[in-house]
């Protein structure tokens, strides 16, 4: 009578093992990375090349079935990718960010979908756009690590992160109806496909919004335990997946389907902006550490996992297909770049994407861990697609990831240079050393008082070792100045941050204050909202800022 | 003299730009009149209390900066008064100049910003029209790199 309950117990035991392996592969690639100078997620697509030398039948191999991959990996990283992006950014260049993640996945699903279907053999035309879909997902991670490491401006970055979160969800709307549409016996309707999409995409955006709302307002806002609250926002971005997901099955409706992708990016944007304003720093901390950790492991056990699906034979084997693939996308986003920031420039010239911005946007756009989970979601069992076709899709998926990471991902950043975008000189740098040096130096000298005070050291050592560290501090801000005296232009950006820094320290003692009840809850939301509204402030300025000297505003069509 | 009216605008040439307009001022002891200008444009999405707060924290930023720079340049017996204006660059500023009755105008070349949007032949062109409008001299501070 045990035996069901033993099998299930190996078997869930044998998955622990692969996942304990994979892990460690996963940490071995992320120790190796740190010596050469390549994003994480290139090295990973490597690793995941070697893994398909891996034979069948090692312990090493898994099966996870496609929506358990979609369910638990797919969440993280969208949640991790959505909660630090800030609203005030991202609405000012909203209408960009949709057009090119709605319009843009649109042309790109179909595109991508024709240029497959004329130009592979034996796909027919519903898959075709499933893939064309799914490999219309930009995946940011890549690029955001350069845009971070030269210091790209905000609003670049702000485009292609905003684009990417929800192009994903469109990408999966529409991957979703493809692959309903390729069942044998499946009509197809476009008024359905639209109102389909319409109920999914909208739906999705409502939950994730209330149940973020809910979150935000009512526990992040009332409860000051960093454990908890890191629990709730676990709870909240699965949950919020598997509601919009389940919730034509949990409310009787079986045709009601609402997106979960999108159910998670509103979920993840409303803790980002308005739950994480009412959290302690300790809590911000804990939060920002968990989520970097989730979203890590579910990036690494995406590309491992297809690795261990398909074979160097089998990319082989394709090496035509995973051309036109290659090809199709490379056509299809110079399309949806540079026609659709043209419309938009038409349209709204006052916030027109910058031409150099464009070119970042099309060879930045790299495919990664979402296009590469909604392969793996193609199981042939589960699908009408056979085990030929679903073999083909996953390989060039694979293929174009692969080229999309290691040719353009590896050439981004010289590119971003060229184009005169990156603004952290070597004098930058220098001057952030230097910084470093004081601020670790005081750090230093204040835990020596510390131990003096608690009586830990004595007098005379103190005395000594203080001696040491202030004549390097002084050693050390004499630099400082002199460098900045070289390089004037600096203070700008010096000042910045140093304002940032005090108002959030305002914001720290005020938050102190309202706890050790000095002041009303209602005095404190209003003084919080101003300093806010000075934090946006200060980067709508850095923004502005770098956009020139002086303010002009570009005649419509002008290719500056 | 008439005084010098300077627009700013924050960013990383912006150092050279008020450095000169001190030193111009200094030299012919006459203030020079800061002055940022926010297009309302950019305002779009933003609510009352994220405006206001861009206002005051230009000025604070002005102000800060603009005292950095003189302290730098030995130049703090400069006079100096720093203003935020909301509105049209070109006839925003050439409005300031004349309310100000100044003598001259000073700009920073926005081709020295790292994600400059302008050419040359436009930063030209707006010197130009701002001379047109006003009929004051006007310098642009900066090479283009």
């Amino acid at each position: 009578m045990d035996l069901p309950l033993v099998a299930a117990e190996s078997q869930l035991l044998d998955s622990e093992v692969a996942i304990v392996l994979l892990l460690a592969i996963a940490a071995v690639v992320a120790v190796a990375v740190r010596r050469v100078r390549i994003p994480y997620t290139v090295a990973l697509v490597v690793a995941g090349l070697g893994l398909a030398f891996i034979p069948e039948g090692s312990p090493i191999q898994i099966d996870i079935s496609a929506d358990l991959i979609l369910a638990v990996l797919v969440p993280p990283l969208l949640f991790e990718a959505t909660v630090h992006i800030s609203w005030g950014r991202l609405r000012r260049d909203l209408a960009p960010v949709l057009l090119f993640a709605l319009v843009g996945t649109l042309i790109g699903a179909f595109l991508v979908g024709g240029l497959v279907y004329r130009f592979v053999d034996g796909v027919p035309w519903a898959a075709a756009v499933a893939f064309g879909a799914l490999i219309s997902a930009t995946d940011p991670v890549a690029v955001i690590a350069f845009f971070r490491s030269i210091g790209v401006s905000k609003r670049l970055t702000i485009l292609v992160e905003g684009e990417s979160l929800f192009n994903d969800g469109v990408a999966f709307v529409v991957f979703i109806i493809a692959l309903a549409a390729a069942a044998p016996g499946a009509t197809f309707s476009l008024s359905d496909a639209i109102g389909q999409f319409l109920i999914d995409a909208a739906g999705g955006l409502g939950i994730g919004l209330v149940l973020g709302y809910v979150v935000s307002s009512l526990i992040l806002k009332n409860l000051d335990d960093h454990l908890i609250e890191t629990v709730v926002t676990v709870a909240l971005a699965f949950g919020s997946y598997l509601l919009a997901e389940e919730f034509g099955a949990i409310f009787d409706l079986a045709d009601v389907h609402m997106s979960g992708i999108l159910a998670v990016v509103a979920a993840g944007l409303t803790v980002g902006n308005i739950g994480l304003r009412n959290t302690s720093p300790t809590t911000r901390l804990t939060l920002e550490n968990f989520w970097e950790f989730l979203a890590f492991v579910a990036n690494s056990l995406v590309f491992l996992l297809l690795g261990l699906r398909i074979s160097i034979g089998q990319l082989w084997d394709h090496a035509d297909a995973i051309l036109v693939a290659v090809l199709a996308i490379q056509v299809t986003r110079l399309i949806v770049v540079y026609g659709l920031g043209t419309l938009h420039g038409l349209v709204q010239p006052e916030r027109k994407v910058p031409r150099p911005y464009q070119h970042v946007m099309f060879w930045g756009g790299l495919r990664g861990a979402i296009s590469v989970a909604l392969a793996l979601s193609l199981v042939a069992e589960e699908t009408s697609l056979g085990v030929d076709l679903v073999s083909t899709l996953q390989v060039m998926t694979f293929g174009v990831v692969l080229f999309t990471l290691l040719v353009q991902g590896l050439s981004i950043e010289r590119l971003i240079t060229r184009l005169g975008l990156a603004a952290k000189p070597q004098e930058r740098t220098e001057q952030q050393r230097q910084q470093a040096r004081i601020y670790a130096q005081q750090a230093g000298i204040d835990e020596l008082a510390r131990l003096h005070e608690q009586g830990v050291l004595f007098s005379d050592l103190y005395e000594a070792m203080a001696e040491l560290y202030r004549g390097e501090l002084t050693r050390d801000r004499e630099e400082l100045s002199d460098h900045l005296r070289r390089h004037p232009e600096l203070e700008t950006d010096m000042y910045l941050h140093a304002r940032a820094d005090t108002l959030r320290a305002e914001r720290s003692a005020l938050q102190d204050a309202a706890r050790r009840g000095l002041i009303a809850d209602d005095v404190l939301t209003d003084l919080i909202g101003e300093i806010n509204d000075h934090l946006a402030a200060l980067e709508f300025i850095e923004s502005d800022a770098r956009q020139g000297e002086i303010i002009v505003r570009e005649e419509p069509g002008s290719d500056a | 003299m008439p005084d010098v009216v300077c627009a700013i605008r924050g960013g990383p040439g912006s150092y050279q730009t008020r450095l000169v307009a001190l030193q111009q001022a200094a030299e012919t002891g006459v203030a020079v009149h800061f002055v940022s200008v926010v297009d309302p444009i950019a305002y779009g999405p933003l609510h009352e209390g994220e405006q206001h707060a861009i206002r005051a924290e230009m000025a604070w930023r002005d102000v800060a900066l603009a005292r950095a720079t003189a302290a730098h340049a030995e130049l703090q017996d400069v006079r100096f008064t720093v203003t935020v204006r909301v509105g049209e660059l070109a006839e925003t500023i050439a409005g300031f100049a004349r309310e100000m009755e100044a003598g001259s105008i000073l700009i920073g070349n926005p081709r020295a910003a790292a994600d400059a949007v302008l050419v040359d032949d436009a930063a030209a062109k707006f010197v130009d029209g701002l001379h047109q409008r006003t009929g004051l001299p006007v310098f642009m501070v900066g090479s283009a790199g």
